[in-house]
């Protein structure tokens, strides 16, 4: 018993020479006490908490391949997007065939005797992608908004609170529903004197969302500034003579990338949904490009006699949200310590 | 208390003024709402102009949100461009049927969500309170519009496999209600399956947020001096513990409210429900400013009364907060 307990490394690398028999309880309670056995960085320790979360770490996992699946898409796909197979179907069965392990098709095809898998793969490359950009894109305008609102206050913060007033005044939705319908179609060029930048249409979809989650974050990043900017440290960095920038960017910001880092997490996985929603009534991404949403609305157009059209994209859908909400559950318990759930 | 109503009320009035002008230019903008008019050859040109005429669409925005402001005061946010439509009546009729299903819903959630919330807080780290937890994610990653058609999906096969129809996948009525008690026997059949939609993400949200707040007041020092003094159990839970921790809900409820509303509009458009989420899409295609505006100015005024009376009821059950 007093042998099996001495793991060095399993705990988090306590060195064996200072430990005695049962270190391992030891130095779990003296790692929750803060007391450091071993000169480690915040992010190691962060690391620790993140790997103690099962469920994240599966999630982290699934997610990973999902990414992977995204990006290789072309190579993964055993059809083309739009490829009708007309080697294996049999048409005088119809062009719609159900999902079967034997044959070519894993998934089934649609209704015009498409690979559905192939079309699936080429959907969650859209909308991951998408809810990437609205993530990076609502994150790096919420963070900027809320510092400059809450270091500063003043007239930045009132527009700020009253922009807020607005979304909690009309629902979200309706508002992105009005926005999507008004720019959403169709691809555009936009052009800055000499250089004119293509948008494309999932990017435009993406711009819609992002204006719509970077209020919350930026709520939240505004009320970290608003109490770190009376700490002692930032008082130290004035009276040093740091620049107002210099305070914003490496004294309060990194105080705050936790929190910033959870809420990133779940505006990924709510830009998923939501754009999943828009796709699915029509004022999403639209055709050419694959979104799942779409593959959706265009599987139920049957009545439902073809479910596999209907299940497999929302399943997608369902596990990359679901993920991605472990997986910020995760960071929290890593990041955020003293926000902790109680677990 | 009435200063600070009042100076909530002032600014979501000028805020609502905004994003009406916002949301109408935006509209307005959109597309031809006579497009459809011009395409059929037995309308006249002459008649297509009388229209624009009589709507204002030559004007310049700024006029035409003059006359709308205008509409919506003195006339019930005044009629469609196509069919002269008065929009007030066919409003009150959909939010009548959002607010049965949407009260409905919410009543439900709230009810379970806290059992659930309470019991896994009061058994933290049970079988129970882990399945809870996972169950609360899985609500939060679910796509309420693929969910609505996977029940839609799961009624048309048991009815492919026993010939009987379980529940009703569409609409809110039968083609024949009959009257009565009838009339409301059929309406509670055809709203199961949205109800139950809706209540997913409610339950999933709430019951979190019940099992948070009851730990916190569990290990609060009141607790443990109502413990500590010789209390029962069952009395420290329920009189001490259990009725604080409800009171942070009613804030968390009222802010749904408005997330609510947009819950109910996938969920009315996939059971094509005569609901107000279903108008406000079919609105949005018509490119009509005038029910997109009618629709967010009622929605927005729903919200704000909410949040008012949540904001009261908070003040009044919990002394310690003051508003000033």
């Amino acid at each position: 018993m007093v042998q099996s307990s001495v793991q060095p490394g399993a705990v988090g690398g306590v060195d064996p020479s200072i430990a005695s028999a049962p270190i391992s309880a030891d130095a779990e309670l003296a790692y929750e006490a803060g007391v450091e056995l071993k000169a480690r960085s915040q992010w190691s320790y962060a690391r620790i908490r993140f790997f103690r979360h099962k469920a994240a770490v599966v999630s982290l996992v699934i997610l990973i391949l999902f990414a992977l699946v995204a990006i290789f898409a072309k190579q993964l796909a055993p059809y083309g997007f739009d490829e009708i197979d007309l080697e294996h179907i049999d048409p005088t069965t119809g062009l719609a065939h159900s999902p079967t392990l034997a044959g070519h098709h894993f998934l089934g095809t649609d209704q015009l005797g498409r690979d559905y898998l192939s079309r699936i793969i080429y959907g969650i490359r859209t909308s991951l992608w998408v809810a990437v950009f609205v993530a990076l894109l609502a994150t790096a305008i919420g963070t900027a908004i809320g510092a400059v609102s809450g270091f500063y206050g003043g007239h930045v913060d009132n527009i700020l609170m009253r922009i807020t007033d607005l979304f909690f005044t009309v629902p979200g939705l309706a508002i992105l529903l009005v926005a999507a319908v008004y720019l959403g179609t169709g691809d555009t060029d936009v052009s800055l004197g000499p250089i004119t930048i293509p948008i494309y249409q999932p990017m435009k979809i993406g711009i819609i969302l992002a204006l719509l989650f970077w209020v919350a974050l930026a709520r939240v990043v505004r009320g970290l500034f608003l109490s770190l900017r009376e700490k002692e440290f930032v008082e130290a960095a004035k009276a040093a003579g740091a620049s107002d920038l210099r305070i914003i960017t490496r004294h309060i910001l990194p105080n705050c990338v936790g929190p910033i880092v959870v809420f990133t997490t779940l505006i990924v996985a709510g830009a998923i949904l939501t754009e999943a929603f828009l796709s699915f009534v029509g004022y999403g991404i639209q055709p050419p490009n694959a979104a799942l949403g779409k593959l959706i609305v265009d599987g139920q157009s049957e009545g439902f006699t073809l479910w596999w059209l209907v299940v497999f994209p929302g399943l997608a859908i369902f596990l990359i949200a679901m993920c991605i909400n472990f997986v910020g559950d995760g960071l929290r318990d890593a990041l955020d310590p003293t926000q902790r759930r109680s677990r | 208390m009435l200063q600070y109503v009042l100076r909530r009320l002032a600014y979501s009035v000028i805020v609502l003024f905004v994003a009406s002008f916002l949301v109408f230019t935006f509209v307005a903008k959109t597309g031809d709402p006579l497009a459809a008019l011009r395409l059929n050859p037995r309308i006249s040109p002459q008649s297509v102009q009388n229209i624009k005429d009589r709507k204002h669409l030559d004007d310049s925005i700024v006029v035409r949100y003059g006359y709308w402001v205008q509409d919506a005061f003195t006339n019930g946010f005044g009629t469609t461009i196509l069919g002269d439509r008065p929009i007030l009546p066919d409003l009150w009729r959909v939010m009548k049927h959002t607010l049965q299903l949407v009260i409905i819903a919410e009543l439900l959630a709230i009810l379970i969500a806290v059992g659930i919330g309470v019991y896994s807080a009061l058994r933290q780290y049970s079988v129970f309170d882990y399945s809870a937890t996972t169950f609360s994610f899985m609500g939060l990653a679910l796509p309420v519009f693929w969910f609505a058609l996977m029940l839609q999906v799961g009624v048309v096969y048991v009815k492919d496999w026993t010939g009987y129809n379980i529940f009703p996948i569409a609409s809110l009525s039968s083609v024949d209600p009959g009257t009565g008690i009838h009339f409301w026997i059929d309406r509670a059949h055809h709203l199961v399956l949205p109800i139950l939609v809706l209540m997913i993400a409610s339950i999933a949200t709430y019951s979190r947020f019940m099992r948070a707040s009851m730990l916190e007041v569990v290990n609060s020092d009141y607790v443990r001096t109502a413990r500590a003094k010789g209390l029962t159990e069952k009395r420290v839970t329920m009189k001490h513990a259990f009725r604080n921790a409800l009171i942070p809900l009613i804030t968390l409820v009222a802010i749904n409210f408005g997330a609510l509303l947009g819950g109910a509009i996938a969920t009315e458009f996939v059971f094509s429900l005569d609901g107000m989420g279903l108008y406000y899409i079919n609105a949005l295609n018509t490119n009509d400013p005038y029910p997109v505006m009618a629709w967010l100015m009622v929605t927005a005024t729903l919200i704000i009364l909410f949040n008012l009376i949540a904001d009261i009821a908070y003040g009044y059950l919990d002394p310690r907060v003051r508003y000033d």
